[in-house]
């Protein structure tokens, strides 16, 4: 597992490497021209990070549940914290792709909104960690399960106003020539993030071990 | 019916230009807030993006590198000192 | 059943009488109700005295929001002070039980608030409070439930924790959104000339669903989440 990582990382970094002659070759879109060439880094971004966010909830809600497992709380801390990172690539993304083809960075539509909120909610799921203390794993269990709960309201009550934000419908329509960079692009994020993942458990791991190790040489 | 159309865009062009010349009391050329702004360029929004990417992760990576060095030194000099 | 609401009376009866002898809570909560609204009024109210659309609602839920969580902390850090909420954990009630006590007396000291602010909205931002006051209601105590539900537990599990105070709106605020979002646009929807009953009905069901699914999540997690 540990000596995987750097292969895995460093398939990643060349996957990532070869990517913009990618999505140079791919055809500008009709409407949307250039532009819409930060779609390819957009979307696998957003993949990445509902499934660290979906991974955090699930882990927190093992935790609270299944007698708190202390693997349970590493892997929805570093799922947090890898739904933070994903998380702004997404958010940074995505305003400079509306600026061009909406005409302005935000709108506060469904998507956008929900993505936003729960960016927010892993934020305070690692800041509760970070200066809570003694306990907090507990507590940001909890914020790591009811935000899991939170994305259909969130979603729901945004909803409401027009959408903008194009339908993931659209992935699956995509020409090969635009499939393929993507799909490429999904690959790699994928293998940076399982490679993070592994060494941001991986550190937690240790520092328990250290904990405990200091424990034991105080006696 | 041009002479409507024509009187409209006069109508509709009196607030603008006084706004205009609210604007601009040095004789500067006020940014015309109305006229088609597809101008901006879509290459370096895709720079940004692609560019902003890549420092988070890298950046992201770097801090858990550093971490787990630390990590691991402080484990390994707890080691020598139990040892000992 | 009867048992876990019995208690959970009770606890909210013993916070009411401790409350009722100092007054503490619902002097100063109040009081920073209404400086939030003065000063909502100096960003918001134009200097014709008119008051742009939607402000009302906002400067209602918002102050709302803030009061809140105040009242929130405050009620917790009581409990705190005197190392009383372990006595209550220790003693032979279920959690359920000392959850809902809790939220029973933040709930009632909210509507004491709600009493005020919401009469005092209606008078510095003309909004029109009679058009229908059973739905205007409906949606405040919807809406207070969600926001206590879920800030009188991550309240009750911050109170050991380090930082309490500004970690409370960290946690809270993010998973309120909902909450904030349907009581501003209900209350916005009630409050414009055109009404819109059925947008106002609307936002109601929503609320309504977001009690029932966290306040059964809060009722389902507190024994794990309010710990040993």
């Amino acid at each position: 597992m540990t000596r995987a990582v750097p292969v895995v990382l460093l398939i990643a970094a060349a996957m990532l490497a070869a990517s913009p002659f990618m999505i140079d070759a791919a055809p500008p879109e009709v409407t949307m021209g250039l532009v819409q060439k930060i779609f390819y880094v957009h979307l696998p971004s957003a993949m990445i990070f509902m499934v660290s966010s979906v991974m955090c909830g699930v882990a927190s809600a093992i935790y609270l549940m299944g007698g708190r497992s202390a693997k349970a709380d590493r892997i929805a801390l570093a799922a947090a914290e890898l739904a933070i990172v994903f998380g702004l690539i997404t958010l940074v993304t995505g305003p400079l792709w509306g600026r061009k083809a909406w005409g302005v960075w935000w709108v506060w539509d469904a998507r956008l909104t929900s993505t936003l909120v729960m960016w927010l909610l892993y934020w305070s799921f690692v800041l509760l960690r970070r200066f809570g203390g003694a306990g907090s794993e507990t507590l940001s269990a909890g914020v790591g399960l009811f935000g899991m709960a939170l994305v259909p309201f969130v979603y729901w009550s945004v909803n409401v106003w027009r959408t903008l934000h194009p339908m993931t419908s659209v992935v699956p329509t995509l020409p090969a020539s635009m499939g393929i960079p993507l799909w490429w692009d999904v690959v790699a994020f994928a293998c940076l993030f399982g490679a993070l993942f592994a060494l941001r458990t991986r550190v937690e791991r240790l520092r328990t071990d250290l904990d405990s190790a200091l424990a034991d040489a105080d006696e | 019916m041009i002479k409507r159309v024509v009187l409209s865009c006069m109508l509709l062009a009196v607030p603008a230009v006084a706004a205009a010349q609210q604007n601009m009391p040095t004789g500067f050329k006020a940014f015309d807030e109305s006229a088609p702004r597809e101008t901006l360029p879509a290459a370096p929004l895709v720079f940004i993006a692609y560019s902003l990417a890549w420092i988070a992760l890298a950046f992201y990576a770097f801090t858990l590198w550093r971490k787990l060095g630390k990590v691991e030194q402080d484990l390994a000099e707890l080691r020598r000192l139990v040892k000992r | 059943m009867i048992s876990v609401l019995r208690s959970a009376w009770l606890i909210a009866a013993k916070d009411l009488r401790v409350e009722a002898r100092s007054r503490e809570l619902v002097y100063t909560t109040v009081f920073f109700a209404v400086t939030a609204v003065l000063i909502f009024a100096f960003s918001f109210v134009q200097e014709d005295s008119t008051v742009p659309p939607g402000a009302a609602s906002g400067i209602l839920w918002v102050t709302l929001t803030f009061s809140g969580t105040i009242a929130l902390t405050r009620t917790f850090e009581r409990e705190r002070e005197h190392d009383t909420l372990r006595g209550l954990l220790l003693s032979p009630v279920e959690r359920p039980a000392v959850y809902l006590g809790k939220l029973f007396a933040v709930l009632l000291l909210l509507a004491g608030v709600e009493a005020v602010l919401v009469p005092l909205t209606g008078l510095f931002f003309q909004a029109p409070l009679g058009r229908a006051p059973g739905l205007l209601c409906l949606l405040l105590a919807t809406g207070t439930l969600g926001f206590a539900s879920v800030g009188t537990l991550f309240a009750a599990m911050l109170v050991r924790a380090r930082s309490r105070d500004v970690l409370l709106p960290v946690v809270l605020f993010p998973i309120v959104v909902p909450v904030i979002i349907a009581g501003v646009r209900g209350t916005n929807a009630l409050f414009t000339p055109e009404t819109d009953l059925a947008v106002v009905r609307m936002w109601l069901a929503m609320l309504v669903s977001f009690d029932a699914v966290f306040l059964s999540l809060a009722l389902w997690t507190c024994g794990p989440l309010l710990g040993e």
